[in-house]
């Protein structure tokens, strides 16, 4: 069965018809406010006639035509002041409809007066009311339309006849001394009066007949809107029992969602299902939803109903008015309950007729043809869902059974081998007499073979009871403390045989998994069993509990025994799989595969490092058990949340949204942008689906705008220092890969690091990225943390590096807080790919193989005091468009959770890397342009985080991206340690694209107009975090970021820069002094630029 | 000839039956055999042993199970201690462990139950410290 995706979940109807009636009223207003703006034009109007007739040679009264004009200017801006309201959400339809009498009020006076002054009955202005009378049938009820229209025909009355009786002076126009008045001729006015109210009659009973055709079709619109709306909720229905019976095994879960779904769509009191027996005689209530309860007990005779034999025989009975008759039929007594209509339809699968389902209703002739025709269509998936859970209980029983025949034979084999070992011992032990030599290393054999027969009937059992174990079983919390106790005590004779070290390390607290404590124990004897027999004699073996904070529990089991071939890891934990070099050891090949098994029904991991001849490591992950009382329950939660972080769905949809932006819609984004506010998940999807050459072009535009206004022309130098490349992980892209033997593995000593380090300084390098592969040598963690110790102590003539940022493996929140106490920087860790699949493609093995704990780590490091932290995306794994819109959603998340996101975003590209085909070619390379675009949205989505370009891209493109967003870049970067001092050779992680030396690099930034800067001010004056975020926003990095360019800058040019890049770089220097926005800080800068010539070192706003 | 003690042995398979014995023999310990229920019954009316060996499994699914269950329920044999033996580990412990903690004790299974084929050191071991009063 085809499981239904939640993505094809339908539209939420109801609200869709909400938002267009939203739509309809805003249009009003929308007319309404245009009327306004059509309005400003009629004073303008009045002028130009006034000039153009004046110029043509007409002559009329201007001052009173220019009086008009100036009035309508008026009021108009009064009704301008007053439409604000009307803009306001909770503005009703009769709010603007007083507001158009009120218009139509006026403008009906400016008309008469207009027309007066411009020869009454014969002004050409008459024309002019088919306006007034359109606008109020549109804006107005129909009677309101012909009031108007009979207010213009009075008016135009009133005023031809005032004018004819001589009580007003008549006003009128004159061309070359003759003018249109018809004042003495009664029988024009007469004519023209009667013509001009057949005219506007005509026109308010045309328009309002339109406009009323017009409602009609909108009023059948919303009808049909409806009548989707409720088909669509019956849609849902089918598509929620769907769901049940898909996801509820059980057969009373399921009855209970579909029944209790079908009652509420279909607006009745109850549902009821009855099944027939096997043998076709009775009916028995399945369900009963909404009926009282004792009817779950009630048999129907099906022999004593005839209604119900007929349902049973395939027909359906419908009734809008049942009888009393009727009830007795059914057997069912429900006349009490006031029910009205029924109806009945029978449960068919494969043409077999199981059941029946019924529908009651307190509403007489509830039930139409459309609703015998959904009940009938939900009967179908009713009848389906009944027999998917009647098999499911099948194979329940049968797997029970299966069980219990395991067991049996498993008793009736172990039963004559007991006897024969127990018989064998007494020959073997001597209890019958003296064995000659060769007897008695027959037995042995013997006896062996009788044991590893035994062995393995057992651990077959223990497969097959793991296999058996339903899903849905409780499981009791457990501790490890008695576990390992339990263990150590149980193997304490076979350690002792073989002389071998044993060393548990378990933390105090230790917090319980939720799982079977038997199959646990198991797992645990199996590893260590192994580990005590695949190790010789005097060797060590060890087990070490860590306790997760991301929602596992992480175990490692090691030995240094003989260790599994490579070519043979990938058999390991299956059945009855051996590896090569076991031969002498007694076994059955079903251990691991047991360990495995156990694992997974617990919802953990295991993975293994093992090399031949060096030791074998098991690492497993179990998921901690939800505490009791809620409060500490945040570490499942926590790693639930963790799982919703990406959400693929939503960014499937938004990109599909997104495509659909058209021009305009893009350009908005961009303008948005543009105020430095950063971009939503869809808004950002949109931007990712443009490909309109000029719009990109506009979005590239934003996005320098936005870089140089945050940012300026400054440019943060930094360099990667590698100390390790030792790495158990196996990630397919990396030259560091455990599986790559083609490099030269090495983990620099201290005083390597410290030779490295002053290499580093020598150039003029005030920052570095610690680099190491997660794997360090025998001191573990404190490796890094001695490391980044012994690099900030170097001092180098006048130098000595300010910031260590970190980039190592995901750590616990307790490791990080010890990270954090070593006064890192910035730790940096990049997801590589946020496309799961992707992810556990191209990281088969190590601990880098959890995605989420990868995924966490960010969150752990802001739990552990980190507050500066980088994040990533290996472009090139996966589409670029999703890539970004996940790292939108981590973003976010951290926002949310931690109240703020990453300090910077690093952009790296798959480059070529040694022993890596993904590397040489990537499976979704991203070509140049689309390198542009990435780093161009990023900026504009988020503003105020710093984007990284590392090493590899070549050095045209990190001149064109940084214009669009880059600030910070590595120079004279070597990715293998102890590069620095070597040179360049085997062992690098990735080829670099920029060979150039600092110098070069800088050189070449100062010639594009950026300021290279080594600040390190705000980390050490701990503006960090959400500090250093409210420094950015408000624009300040100018206040202080461009000073302190600026000061370290000169401190390159004075110590380390060559004459060429020097001349260059003072002559920058000047001109970007002059940028610094305050006058104080400008002059400030200036004093401390002189100091610094003087000598002085490190000094910083 | 002195022995360490005196032990009823029941089991339905006689081969397991004669190997035991054997072994406990040598070992110092003077051993009496039953085939079943019925036959157990009979030897602890005849005299009372200081320790039984019990298979659970035997004629039933719980013969020796409801054995045990019905000398324990006699006051005089109430501490007369009984070492269960089963071939069946998954069967004893799908019965449920409150059923057997009920009449063997608190210190039940780790004390009193043995999975076949028997560690004889570990028996014996165990036996010694019974008899010896812990």
């Amino acid at each position: 069965m085809t499981q239904l995706n939640k993505e094809t979940s339908l539209l939420d109807l109801p609200a869709e018809l909400q938002k267009r009636r939203r739509i309809i009223l805003g249009e009003l207003k929308e007319r309404t406010l245009w009327f306004i703006k059509l309005r400003w034009w009629v004073p303008i109007g009045i002028a130009i006639g006034i000039i153009v007739a004046r110029w043509a040679g007409v002559e009329f009264n201007t001052t009173a035509l220019l009086g008009v004009a100036c009035f309508i200017l008026i009021y108009n801006l009064v009704f301008y002041l007053l439409s604000r309201r009307i803009r306001a959400e909770t503005c009703r339809k009769e709010d603007i409809e007083r507001f158009t009498y009120w218009q139509v009020g006026f403008d009906y006076g400016t008309m008469f007066l207009l027309i007066h002054f411009t020869g009454g009955i014969a002004s050409p202005f008459i024309f002019f009311f088919i306006f007034h009378i359109t606008f109020s049938a549109i804006f107005l009820p129909p009677r309101s339309t012909y009031s108007f229209a009979a207010m213009a025909v009075l008016g135009m009355g009133l005023i031809a006849g005032v004018r004819y009786l001589g009580w007003i002076p008549s006003q009128t126009l004159f061309f070359h001394g003759k003018s249109i008045d018809l004042s003495g001729q009664p029988f024009h006015i007469l004519v023209i009066l009667i013509f001009f109210a057949g005219f506007v009659f005509i026109t308010a009973l045309s328009t309002t007949a339109v406009m009323r055709m017009l409602e009609r079709r909108i009023l059948h619109l919303a009808e049909l809107t409806e009548a989707v709306t409720a088909l669509n909720d019956r849609l849902n229905a089918l598509y929620t029992m769907t769901q049940a019976i898909l996801s509820k095994q059980h057969l009373d879960q399921m009855l209970q969602v579909a029944t209790s779904e079908l009652s509420r769509v279909m607006e009745v009191q109850a549902i009821s299902v009855k099944l027939l027996s096997d043998d076709g005689k009775f009916l028995r209530y399945a369900a009963a939803y909404g009926l009282p309860p004792d009817f779950m007990n009630r048999v129907v005779e099906l022999e004593r109903s005839p209604l119900n034999r007929r349902v049973i025989e395939g027909e359906s009975f419908v009734t809008g008015r049942v009888t009393q008759g009727e009830w007795f039929q059914f057997g069912e007594d429900l006349s009490a309950a006031r029910l009205q209509s029924v109806q009945f339809v029978p449960l068919v699968v494969e043409n077999r007729i199981i059941g029946i389902l019924g529908a009651y209703s307190t509403r007489p002739e509830q039930f139409g043809p459309d609703d015998l025709n959904f009940f009938r269509q939900a009967a179908g998936l009713v009848a389906i869902a009944i027999e998917n859970a009647q098999a499911y209980e099948a194979i329940e029983d049968l797997v029970q059974e299966r069980s219990h025949f395991m067991n049996r034979v498993a008793h009736n084999l172990r039963a004559p081998l007991a006897t024969m070992a127990s018989m064998l011992e007494v020959i073997r032990d001597g209890y019958l007499g003296e064995r000659s030599e060769t007897l008695q290393d027959y037995l042995n054999r013997l006896d062996r073979r009788v044991q590893s027969m035994l062995l393995m009937i057992n651990e077959l059992m223990t497969l097959a009871k793991s296999q058996s174990k339903r899903p849905h079983m409780e499981y009791k919390a457990i501790d490890f403390k008695p576990i390992a106790r339990r263990l150590h005590q149980n193997f304490q004779d076979e350690i002792a045989k073989k002389e071998l070290s044993f060393e548990l390390s378990i933390p105090e607290e230790l917090p319980q998994i939720k799982g079977d404590l038997e199959m646990i124990e198991q797992m645990f004897e199996n590893l260590i069993s192994n580990a005590i027999k695949y190790t010789p004699k005097g060797g060590r073996v060890g087990m070490t509990f860590w306790p997760g904070t991301d929602g596992m529990v992480r175990i490692v089991v090691s030995d240094n025994g003989i260790g599994i071939p490579r070519l043979e890891m990938d058999r390991l934990f299956t059945q009855f799989f051996r590896a090569s070099n076991v031969k002498d050891v007694i076994g059955t090949g079903l251990g691991l595969a047991i360990v495995k098994e156990i694992v997974d029904k617990h919802g953990g991991q295991i993975h293994v490092e093992s090399e031949e001849g060096m030791g074998t490591t098991f690492i497993i992950h179990l998921p901690i058990a939800e505490k009791q009382g809620g409060k500490k329950m945040e570490t499942v939660e926590k790693r639930r949340k963790l799982l919703n972080i990406i959400d693929e769905r939503i960014i499937q949809t938004q990109l599909e949204t997104g495509s659909r932006s058209d021009r305009q819609q893009i350009r908005e984004i961009i303008t948005k942008a543009r105020e430095l506010k950063g971009l939503n998940h869809g808004e950002v999807a949109a931007l990712l689906q443009c490909h309109d050459p000029m719009v990109l072009e506009e979005m590239f535009h934003a996005a320098r705008e936005v870089k140089e206004s945050i940012y300026g022309k400054r440019l943060v130098l930094f360099s990667p220092l590698y100390i390790s490349n030792l790495c158990q992980n196996d990630c397919r892209y990396c030259a560091f890969r455990v599986r790559n033997k083609s490099i030269q593995r090495r983990a620099l000593t201290q005083e390597e690091i410290a030779e490295e380090v002053r290499h580093l300084v020598r150039t003029g390098h005030k920052r570095i990225l610690l680099v190491a592969g997660e794997a360090y040598p025998h001191e573990g963690l404190d490796y890094i943390f001695k490391s980044i110790a012994t690099i900030y102590g170097i001092r180098e003539g006048k130098g000595e590096i300010r910031r260590v940022n970190v980039n190592i493996a995901p750590l616990t929140v307790e490791e990080f807080r010890e990270l954090k106490a070593t006064k890192i920087g910035t730790y940096q860790l990049f997801q590589e790919t946020y496309h799961l699949p992707t992810y556990q493609q191209m990281h088969p093995s190590g601990p880098k193989a959890d995605y989420h704990w990868r995924l966490g780590a960010i969150g752990r490091a802001f739990e552990g005091g980190i507050d500066d932290v980088g994040i990533g995306v290996l472009f090139g794994l996966y589409d670029f468009q999703f890539e970004i819109l996940a790292m939108i959603q981590h973003i976010r998340h951290l926002e949310k959770s931690y109240g703020v996101g990453p300090h910077t975003i690093s952009v790296p590209r798959l480059e070529p890397a040694d022993g890596s085909e993904i590397a040489a070619s990537p499976p979704y390379p991203v070509s140049d342009e689309d390198f542009k675009k990435i780093v161009a949205i990023l900026r504009l989505a988020v503003p105020y985080t710093g984007i990284i370009m590392s090493t590899r891209e070549t050095a045209k493109m990190r001149a064109e991206t940084f214009a669009l967003g880059v600030s910070q870049i590595s120079a004279g970067s070597r990715t293998n340690p102890g590069g620095y001092t070597e040179g360049e050779r085997s062992g690098a992680q990735f080829q670099l694209g920029d060979h150039r030396s600092l110098d070069e690099v800088i050189f070449d930034i100062v010639q594009m107009g950026y300021i290279p800067s080594f600040c390190t001010g705000c980390y050490r004056l701990g503006r960090t975090g959400e500090d250093f975020m409210d420094l950015a926003k408000p624009g300040l990095i100018k206040q202080f970021c461009l000073p302190n360019a600026i000061l370290t800058f000169k401190e390159y040019l004075e110590d380390y820069a060559t004459p060429e890049t020097r001349a260059a770089g003072y002559a920058l220097l000047e001109k970007s002094v002059g940028e610094i926005p305050s006058a104080k800080r400008r002059d400030e800068t200036r004093k401390r630029l002189i100091q610094i010539e003087q000598g002085e070192r490190d000094l910083y706003f | 000839m002195t022995t360490k003690g005196e032990i009823l042995l029941v089991d339905d398979d006689q081969d397991l039956r004669d190997s035991l014995q054997i072994i406990l023999e040598k070992n110092g310990y003077f051993v009496r055999t039953a085939a079943n229920g019925q036959e157990a019954l009979e030897a602890v009316k005849n005299k009372r042993p200081d320790l039984m060996i019990l298979d659970i499994m035997m004629t039933t699914d719980t013969e020796g199970f409801d054995l045990a269950y019905e000398l324990k329920s006699k006051p005089e044999l109430k501490d007369l201690p009984i070492i269960l033996l089963t071939s069946f580990l998954e069967k004893v412990r799908q019965e449920g462990p409150d059923k057997f903690q009920h009449i063997m004790g608190e210190s039940w299974p780790a004390k009193w139950l043995f999975e076949k084929p028997v560690d004889t050191k570990k028996l014996i071991a165990k036996i010694e410290g019974i008899l010896a009063g812990g």
